[in-house]
């Protein structure tokens, strides 16, 4: 089915509020997945393999383990960086905006596709990022150049398989050089998104999980009572 | 507007314009988007052509409307059926509507329409694609529509005093846009002049509908009685508006787009002080005790059967007729319009006070209504992350500190709490101590929440002086969205709405209002202190006047003839 950016940012928003989210987590969250659909990535896909561990975790705090005026080391204890890690974006970009240069390490965590939603913004605020990530067998590099949301991606193959922790570290630098910002995806708005309807289903019931039974008592008065009569 | 001009003006505080019950009070201007949309169809000489209309002797068939701008081609295709009368019902749970309609953007071809005719009807239910820019529908006046059909058809006219009492003929329940059901996004007309503003698109649609009804009724009337049945009056035709009935969804876009509020009341207000800069001269006085008698003469040919709202306009009635008088006694002056603003602050009503800005702003149109093209803003949250957090604590003393000052230790400052029901996902307001819910609860209480994240501060303070906010919400991240928002709002000039929404005494129709005054609504009818009724376009120049010479003066319509 086709879907508008708004109904994928609203349905989303209503999913991870009924998820637990805390509210400007729910946002971020919501609006990181529309951001991905714009650029033609498939934000709600990955949203789709994020659900299992999103519905199965209870949010407890990123740990901050080591810090300077470059370096930002946090342990997400296990979680999808949905749950709060545009926060700690947001700490390293200020840090480069400062410094000219910071990196990040996230430790313990999931979903890391899904922070690319994140580090694309930061991208179009003028900042170089990359960011790297990967497996057993495979490390991703993802490459956003200042003033483009849209990264380069990357893969290599390991050589052996390694034992890796499931990490992601990302760099962020000013670019010699001003960034000059990319044109607005208003084009893919007017096609619409297309998503699988079962994940939209998914999505629906997580979203109706902040809504509260209609009884006849809120039916009669919860809207305001009155008269409707013409 | 300049930054220097910015700085110059004497803005009204935010401590004063954003109180709830003021914002409850305001009523339509030339920044109202009727006004704003109207001037842009008047002065581009938009053309507006019925290009089919299927309707049986009981007005139920499809009309379609072609209309020509300067810049595109649209379509508003309108499907009218009959409704069982226990289907009839103002509420966002109703599945079942007199009429529905839709605005398309480009041309239409048969295959769409007959998507449209199967999907329209349902609403909700329906889907749609991006072609489609504004989905709405409506219900008749029930006391309206037959007594004018029938008058018609006797060759009569009806009376003017219906519609001084009920505007309209047709009632709007909800009018969709931004992407709702798959139609287009708002960044799809970020770059679309006719409708790049906000609600600009709706306000069309709106207005298009106000026209089908009067060619609507006119052919039922000839369809009955083909011999004498007349074409309604002119002069009835301009009075007769577009109403709609608004509940308490409108209440969270308030709260959830406040720095889009914020550019609104700025605009306002701006206008307003720009206007009190200039020096008055006699024929602009002229012309303010003209608005003003105008203005009364519409508040007295306002009816509600809402207590509080009735008494209100008595106490506007009365306060305009001293003001009035004391306008009279004055010379122009270079400082009389601010003058008689500090008079209706010190001896008016709120509503008396409101309704002179809306008078004012009237008078000088260069100074204001440029302002009309900056009522769209581009909404970003930008945390600042390195703010230390002394400061953020010293931010919120100083924006929030009518936050700070509810007293929550009192059960009543969180009587009620707001919810979504199950039932078409219909905004409800609940009580907290009777009824289950409240664990769903909809985050609109920002008082309550911004004295949570104080507290917490200070706890965080205490065992951390010297840390930044980033560090604050990793160990409290639940805080974020509080910390984002105060932080933007704390830069803004009038942001916030100064009130606890959950509080016992809250009144949510002074939210409903305050959008409503900038949608151009007249003729506020409260139906509860949760739902109101109202009327639009109201004595709007007619599609056949589109083109002739204007003068952008349609504001407080009166009854034609001018009296009860």
């Amino acid at each position: 089915m086709r879907v508008s950016l708004n109904e994928i940012q609203v349905m989303c928003r209503k999913a991870f509020e009924g998820m637990g989210f805390a509210a400007g987590d729910c946002e971020d969250a919501a609006d990181m997945v529309g951001w991905l659909q714009l650029q033609g990535l498939d934000g709600i896909g990955a949203l789709e393999k994020a659900l299992d561990y999103l519905q199965s975790e209870a949010e407890k705090p990123f740990a901050l383990r080591y810090e300077d005026s470059v370096l930002l080391v946090i342990d997400a204890k296990g979680q999808s960086v949905l749950r709060c890690a545009a926060t700690v974006v947001e700490f390293a970009l200020s840090k480069a905006l400062r410094g000219g240069q910071a990196v990040l390490q996230i430790h313990q965590c999931h979903n890391r596709l899904l922070l690319l939603g994140y580090l694309g913004r930061v991208a179009e605020l003028g900042l170089d990022v990359q960011a790297r990530w990967g497996d057993a067998r495979q490390v991703r590099i993802a490459s956003f150049r200042a003033g483009n949301g849209c990264p380069d991606l990357h893969i290599e193959e390991r050589s052996c398989a390694e034992d890796v922790e499931q990490s992601i570290t990302v760099i962020f630098s000013r670019p010699a050089t001003p960034a000059r910002p990319q044109a607005s995806a208003h084009a893919a708005l007017a096609q619409g998104f297309s998503v699988h309807e079962a994940t939209w289903l998914r999505l629906k019931q997580l979203a109706e999980q902040v809504l509260v039974e209609s009884t006849e008592a809120s039916r009669r008065n919860g809207a305001g009572g009155g008269s409707d009569i013409d | 507007m300049s930054d220097t001009e910015f700085a110059a003006l004497a803005l009204r505080p935010a401590s004063q314009v954003m109180d709830l019950p003021r914002l409850g009070s305001h009523f339509q201007s030339p920044l109202s988007f009727v006004r704003s949309s109207m001037r842009r169809m008047m002065n581009q000489h938009w053309r507006i052509q019925r290009s089919r209309f299927d309707l049986n002797e009981e007005g139920f068939g499809t009309a379609i409307y072609r209309i020509d701008t300067p810049n595109a081609r649209y379509h508003c295709v309108i499907l009218s059926a009959y409704l069982p009368p226990e289907k009839r019902s103002d509420r966002v749970i109703a599945d079942q509507w007199d009429i529905s309609f839709v605005l398309v953007a480009g041309d239409l071809d048969e295959a769409q329409l007959v998507d449209l005719r199967r999907n329209v009807p349902l609403q909700e239910a329906g889907r749609f694609d991006a072609r489609v820019l504004v989905l709405s529908r409506a219900n008749r006046s029930l006391r309206n529509f037959e007594q004018f059909v029938s008058a018609l058809a006797e060759g009569t006219q009806p009376d003017p005093r219906q519609l001084a009492n009920v505007g309209y003929l047709y009632r709007t329940t909800a009018v969709y846009g931004n992407g709702k059901f798959g139609i287009a996004d708002f960044g799809c007309l970020q770059d679309n002049a006719d409708f790049k503003q906000p609600f600009s698109a709706q306000m069309f649609a709106v207005y298009l509908l106000r026209h089908f009804s009067i060619e609507q009724i006119e052919h039922m009337a000839r369809a009955r009685n083909p011999q004498r049945a007349v074409k309604l009056d002119i002069a009835l035709q301009r009075y007769l508006g577009v109403g709609n009935s608004t509940g308490l969804g409108m209440a969270p876009f308030l709260l959830n787009h406040p720095q889009l509020v914020d550019q609104w009341i700025l605009a306002r207000e701006t206008g307003l002080a720009r206007v009190a800069a200039q020096a008055a001269d006699p024929v602009r006085m002229q012309r303010f005790h003209q608005l003003l008698q105008r203005a009364q003469l519409h508040l007295q040919q306002t009816v509600t059967e809402d207590l509080r709202q009735h008494e209100q306009d008595l106490q506007t009635l009365v306060d305009l007729t001293l003001l009035g008088d004391w306008l009279n006694r004055q010379p122009a002056s270079d400082d009389l319009w601010s003058s008689l603003l500090a008079w209706s602050e010190a001896h008016a009503g709120m509503g008396c006070q409101e309704l002179l800005v809306s008078l004012l702003l009237e008078l000088y149109p260069e100074q204001v209504t440029p302002l009309a093209d900056q009522m769209g803003v581009l909404e970003n949250w930008q945390l600042d992350a390195q703010m230390p957090l002394d400061e953020l604590r010293e931010l919120i003393e100083q924006h929030y500190d009518w936050a700070l000052a509810y007293d929550f230790s009192d059960t009543d400052a969180e009587h009620f709490f707001w919810y979504r029901s199950a039932e078409k996902e219909e905004p409800r307001l609940g009580m907290r101590a009777e009824e289950p819910g409240a664990e769903k609860e909809m985050q609109l209480g920002i008082a309550r929440n911004i004295q949570r994240c104080h507290r917490a501060l200070l706890d965080h303070l205490r065992a951390h002086p010297n840390q930044l906010t980033a560090h604050f919400l990793i160990a409290q991240p639940a805080f974020k969205g509080t910390v984002r928002r105060l932080q933007g709002m704390a830069q803004c000039t009038y942001g916030e709405i100064r009130t606890n929404l959950l509080a016992r005494d809250m009144l949510p129709i002074h939210l409903l209002r305050c959008k409503l005054a900038f949608f151009g609504a007249g003729k506020f009818d409260p139906k509860s202190s949760r739902w109101v009724r109202i009327t639009l376009f109201q004595g709007a120049p007619l599609v056949s006047e589109i083109g002739q010479p204007f003068a952008d003066d349609w504001n407080f319509a009166v009854m034609p003839k001018g009296d009860h």
